[in-house]
């Protein structure tokens, strides 16, 4: 299990990190 | 670091995967839209502004979603519908959301299990859906990103073409914003349909994906 949390960690923050990032381009409207 | 590769090759390998794709999407996505640029008689624009414009977010959202969405009605469907002879499907006569004997939660959880599944509270009702739960809310997120993203894009489009912007909810009833949304639903339940029906009477040696060479058509749920 070496480094599995971490990685499970990459990928949630960094769906989590697109989604808001996408969110705020639409909302400020660039 | 050799052993943490050897652990997570997979999340590993389909992440370089994803992110190397997305450069690729950035760099097709912009010559994309400076050879229309060229073609309206308009400005090009930088790979750094295409890369934080809607444009660009509403192509990536509108796959992220029916992704998502895919995997998501896959987990649920596979809770109660069988299909006899494929290894994506539980047994015949599993389909429900089984015991907590079966389950290994609250009493009959084991020393290594989870702490949440042991408690036998709301804790192990909600990490009993958890996958579902975040699944489902990263499919609503990345549909959401992409109406908003979509509307900006669009609007872009409209205003180019002399004709009036639309609101959020206007958009959402657009041809556009379906389109862009069910040419992507559409060849995910075709894979996803494809995968359960083939793998009944096709095999590939060694993957878990598939039943093991020798193992019966009829065999359903038969671990590679």
């Amino acid at each position: 299990m070496r480094g599995t949390r971490t990685m499970f960690i990459i990928y949630l923050a960094g769906i989590a990190g697109g989604l808001t990032y996408a969110i705020g381009v639409g909302l400020v409207g660039h | 670091m050799r052993a943490f590769l050897k652990d997570n090759g997979l999340s590993v390998g389909f992440g370089l995967l994803f992110l190397a794709t997305l450069v690729g999407q950035a760099i097709s996505g912009h010559g994309s839209v400076n050879h229309d640029q060229l073609l309206h008689h308009g400005d090009p624009i930088s790979l750094g502004h295409y890369v934080s414009s809607a444009l660009f977010w509403a192509d990536v959202m509108e796959n992220w979603q029916s992704e998502y969405l895919q995997f998501t009605l896959y987990i649920f469907a596979t809770i109660y519908l069988i299909q006899k002879g494929s290894n994506e499907s539980k047994k015949p006569g599993d389909a429900g959301r089984e015991s907590d004997e079966e389950q290994l939660v609250g009493a009959h959880a084991q020393a290594d299990s989870p702490r949440w599944a042991q408690l036998g509270d709301l804790r192990t009702t909600i990490y009993s859906n958890s996958l579902l739960l975040v699944m489902t809310s990263i499919w609503i997120a990345s549909w959401l990103a992409q109406s908003i993203t979509g509307r900006i894009a669009y609007n872009a489009d409209q205003l180019g073409h002399q004709s009036a912007p639309v609101s959020w909810l206007s958009y959402i009833t657009t041809a556009d914003f379906w389109n862009r949304t069910l040419q992507n639903w559409q060849s995910e339940f075709l894979a996803v349909g494809s995968m359960v029906i083939l793998s009944v009477y096709l095999r590939q040696r060694g993957s878990p994906e598939s039943k093991p060479v020798g193992a019966a058509h009829g065999a359903t749920a038969t671990e590679g």
